[in-house]
């Protein structure tokens, strides 16, 4: 279970003798990829979209992401604190679009000394959001775009940049009801692909690769709770030619309060319709 | 002398403003006044002189009102001319006086003389003239009636000079029509004494003579033909003299007189009567003047003797209670003949057709001779008649009276007031009247009662018919809109079907009932009860949407952003919860299994209430009140909490 480690720390360390490396040399180029063994993970991951105004929501999202260790499938450590903020638009109910901040501590999960065992991780962020009522699914097209500052555990390490492009397809599916409403659970099906460049990425444009199904169910229009498993695969940063995988158990607790004063709620229930 | 322009505007309006009106010239002590004015019904253009005395206006002076109009003479209406000439002095006519009164037409011609028109007048005058003194009449009094053709009098239709000495008549005087005069005399204190005696044109011309002895009519000889038709009225000295007018009630008393002495070989149709009559309304003309301008009244006080019995306490109380009981007999008689429903029973019931002809025939007929008497007492001539055996032998009715009632199967006949058959009325006067009376009254009492058992028997029938038909109506409706309700497939249907079959038990239940009172007391009742019903059935069937719409007032639409759809959201839901879940099938089962007359107006209001309170409630800060409803599932309780008023039980 600690080669997936050992190579990521390995491919980080490699960032710079590569570049040292190709100034000299021309590299050999591997015949085939290489499909790492997965990793276990854990996400608890909490929702919030806080409604501000008859348009403004402001998105609050905390993950809690634990990894395996030796011992300890799933987990068995912390591996990184994510805390994702954005103001949110509602142009209309088939249209948001999010603008906002991420501050991600990673922690360090490798056997290996660092000199830091957390680092922050900061992200700007923007979302692009459609909604497509198909007779009771609801189908979501997620255009997310990131702009990543990430530095590794070493004291001396830089921040280095990347640009990160994902594209969700998502569906909510709700179970013995004709419509996604209080009370009904539903599946939820996605599917998205995380691409990256920035100069550090040379050879690993596909980050990762999440499938993921949850099955929710939906308390009220303000609280759902959903359980769901994700396979994803993605290609490492230092090296394309390895491909990381990992399955992750994924806990969700959405809720959505609505700040405004009871004065101002009822006219803006019916959004556009 | 230049006035200013205002002053003269001024001059023009007070002068022309005040023409019309009457102006007054103070004397010293004497107003004079000239004027429109308006005395009784003559109106016209006054002169006279006056004095205010305590603010009365006291005529002094001349004194003239009179009115003619030669627009009207001339027109087809024609004019009624007045003149009303005298003296006063200090309120008391005096001197000489004229009375004109004529109701004239103009024959359409005219001629000029000495520049002057001339119209002819065509009609009748009556002018009075004579004097007075202090108010009373002296002298010669005139009174002429004449009829005038191209204002030649052509006619005289009638004449009185009668001589007064301080009001009273006097000496001989003399009154006539076309054709008839009567001639009589009175002595020096008025009253009528000798021959007074009517002639008319004819040869042997005396008709009618009434003898007087110091006014005492003797008697009174009618001649026809030659054969005199003598009728004594006081042949023997007066027992209680008293001297009483010559007028209308004296010759009524002559009247019943004669007719007591069943003297019916002469009505009294009197000639000398008939001119007396028609001078006394001459007088009453001139009188009624005077009299309105404030001085006395001077009729011609012809005066007679006759015979005078006052009433006594006694007998004026009989009369009163006579009174008393005729009226109440009449009321109860009109009660009988004025009841449509007795009118209708009448004609197929041959009882009741025989009271109402009874009581009738003993109203009208039986107790006539009490209302004469009555009349006797009006004309206030009771007390110049004896109410000794002659009276009561003309007033008592037949002592057995039988009605006969003509029926179909026969003439039904019935005797009644046997027990006075025997009775001897002799001098119970007044009291025989009240006896019979009071038997009379007693009868139509006991008849009426009698109409009034069929009557009430018939009328709570048709009360009773018609109550049915009512309650005939409102079972069909109640049952049609039970029927349609119970259709729909909701939990209200047994409900619906219940009250349906509640009403159908009444109705049984009533069917079986044979007491009449207690059927026309339940069909009432069941009227009531199944109109509430209806209501009920209305309000149990609009349970589903009323529930609907409540159940979308406690939803609110949450805009859910992670599934981007709008979501409802129940608010308040523990009120909706013992709204929806507790209190509306608490109603519904109480409808289903304990629904009675009594509780269907309450069931109805509760459910109207409890919806209402529920519009209430979700405008209302329900906090605590949602706090209090936490696991609280008694309808009871749950009404009490949210302020669902129990209703009033006697409503």
């Amino acid at each position: 279970m600690n080669t997936p480690l050992t190579y990521h720390i390995v491919g980080l360390l490699l960032i710079s003798s590569i570049v040292h490396v190709n100034a000299q040399e021309t590299p050999t180029r591997p015949t085939s990829s290489q499909l790492e063994e997965p990793l276990t993970l854990l996400w608890i991951n909490t929702y919030g979209n806080l409604r501000l105004t008859k348009r403004l929501f402001w998105v609050a999202q905390t993950h809690f992401r634990f990894q395996e260790t030796d011992n300890t499938p799933f987990v068995g450590q912390v591996a990184q604190l994510y805390n994702r903020h954005a103001i949110s638009y509602l142009f209309s109910k088939e249209f948001n679009m999010s603008v906002g901040g991420v501050l991600r501590l990673n922690f360090n999960t490798s056997d290996e000394p660092v000199d830091n065992s957390v680092v922050p991780e900061w992200r700007i962020w923007h979302e692009y959001q459609f909604a497509m009522p198909l007779a009771s699914v609801v189908v979501y097209h997620r255009i997310r775009i990131e702009h990543r500052w990430s530095k590794g555990f070493q004291d001396d390490s830089e921040f280095i940049f990347r640009n990160r492009w994902r594209y969700m397809l998502r569906l909510k599916i709700p179970i013995g009801s004709p419509k996604l409403s209080p009370q009904t659970f539903y599946i939820g099906p996605e599917a998205e692909l995380i691409m990256q460049s920035g100069k550090p990425v040379i050879d690993s444009p596909m980050e990762d690769l999440r499938l993921h199904v949850s099955f929710g169910y939906i308390l009220t229009p303000r609280v759902t709770v959903a359980a769901g498993i994700m396979y994803s695969i993605g290609q490492e940063l230092a090296d394309g030619d390895f491909y990381k995988q990992k399955w992750t158990p994924r806990l969700h607790l959405y809720f959505s309060p609505d700040l405004r004063k009871v004065r101002n709620k009822l006219p803006s229930i019916h959004l556009g319709d | 002398m230049v006035f200013p322009r205002p002053a003269i505007y001024l001059f023009y309006l007070v002068f022309i403003g005040f023409q019309g009106l009457p102006y007054m010239v103070s004397g010293q002590a004497k107003k004079y006044y000239n004027g429109s004015y308006n005395l009784l019904d003559y109106r016209g253009k006054a002169e006279f002189y006056y004095q205010i005395d305590s603010e009365d206006t006291v005529y002094d002076g001349a004194f003239l009102l009179n009115q003619s109009n030669i627009k009207a003479l001339l027109s087809s209406q024609g004019d009624d001319y007045f003149k009303i000439k005298g003296f006063f002095q200090k309120g008391m006519a005096e001197e000489n006086w004229l009375f004109e009164f004529g109701d004239f037409k103009s024959d359409g011609r005219s001629e000029l003389a000495g520049n002057e028109y001339i119209i002819k007048a065509k009609g009748k005058k009556h002018t009075a003239t004579g004097s007075l003194q202090n108010g009373k009449a002296v002298g010669t009094w005139t009174h002429s009636v004449e009829q005038l053709d191209s204002s030649k009098v052509q006619d005289t239709t009638f004449m009185s000079e009668i001589v007064y000495e301080a009001g009273v008549p006097q000496q001989s005087f003399k009154i006539q029509n076309q054709n008839e005069t009567l001639l009589g005399r009175f002595l020096r204190d008025g009253l009528a004494h000798d021959f007074w005696d009517l002639y008319t044109d004819e040869l042997n011309g005396l008709k009618e003579r009434w003898f007087f002895e110091e006014g005492i009519l003797r008697e009174i000889v009618i001649i026809d033909n030659q054969k005199n038709d003598t009728l004594s009225v006081f042949s023997d000295s007066l027992t209680n003299e008293a001297i009483v007018l010559l007028d209308d009630r004296y010759t009524k008393m002559l009247a019943v007189r004669r007719q007591l002495k069943k003297d019916s070989s002469s009505n009294l149709s009197s000639r000398i009567n008939n001119l007396l009559i028609e001078n006394a309304a001459y007088y009453q003309k001139t009188d009624s003047i005077l009299t309105k301008l404030g001085s006395l009244s001077f009729m011609p006080d012809f005066k007679v003797k006759v015979e005078f019995w006052p009433l006594d306490k006694k007998e004026e109380n009989q009369l009163a209670q006579l009174q008393e009981l005729i009226e109440e007999v009449d009321k109860v008689g009109n009660e009988i003949s004025e009841n449509t429903q007795l009118q209708i029973l009448k004609l197929t019931n041959p009882e009741v057709s025989f009271l109402i002809s009874t009581a009738e025939a003993i109203r009208k007929d039986y107790l006539s001779p009490v209302r004469t008497l009555l009349v006797f007492h009006s004309d206030n001539i009771l007390n110049l008649l004896k109410r000794d055996n002659q009276l009561v032998e003309l007033s008592t009715p037949r002592s057995l009276y039988e009605v006969n009632v003509p029926l179909e199967d026969g003439d039904q006949t019935n005797y009644f007031f046997t027990e006075l058959v025997n009775k001897d009325f002799t001098g119970s006067g007044i009291n025989g009247f009240l006896e019979i009376t009071q038997a009379a009254s007693k009868a139509i009492d006991s008849m009426k009662n009698s109409l009034e058992d069929r009557l009430t028997k018939q009328e709570r029938k048709v009360a009773l018919e018609a109550l049915e038909k009512i309650l005939v109506i409102s079972a069909d409706s109640l049952r049609t809109i039970t029927d349609s309700l119970a259709l729909a497939q909701n939990d209200t249907r047994i409900s619906i079907e219940n009250i349906q079959s509640v009403m159908t038990d009444n109705l049984r239940h009533y069917s079986e009932m044979t007491d009449f009172l207690m059927k026309i007391n339940t069909a009432k009742q069941l009227i009531k009860c199944f109109n509430g019903m209806i209501a009920l059935a209305h309000i149990v069937a609009e349970i589903p949407s009323k529930r609907r719409e409540i159940q979308e007032i406690y939803t609110d639409r949450v805009w859910n952003p992670f599934t981007a759809t709008l979501m409802d959201e129940e608010v308040k839901r523990r009120i909706t919860f013992a709204y929806r879940d507790i209190l509306i099938p608490a109603y519904l089962k109480q409808v289903s299994t304990d629904l009675n007359c009594g509780n269907s107006l309450i069931l109805k209001q509760l459910i109207e209430d409890t919806n209402e309170r529920m519009m209430q409630l979700i405008e209302e800060e329900t906090t605590k009140l949602e706090r209090k409803l936490k696991r609280k599932n008694d309808p009871a309780e749950l009404k009490q909490l949210l302020g669902i008023q129990p209703m009033n039980t006697n409503q």
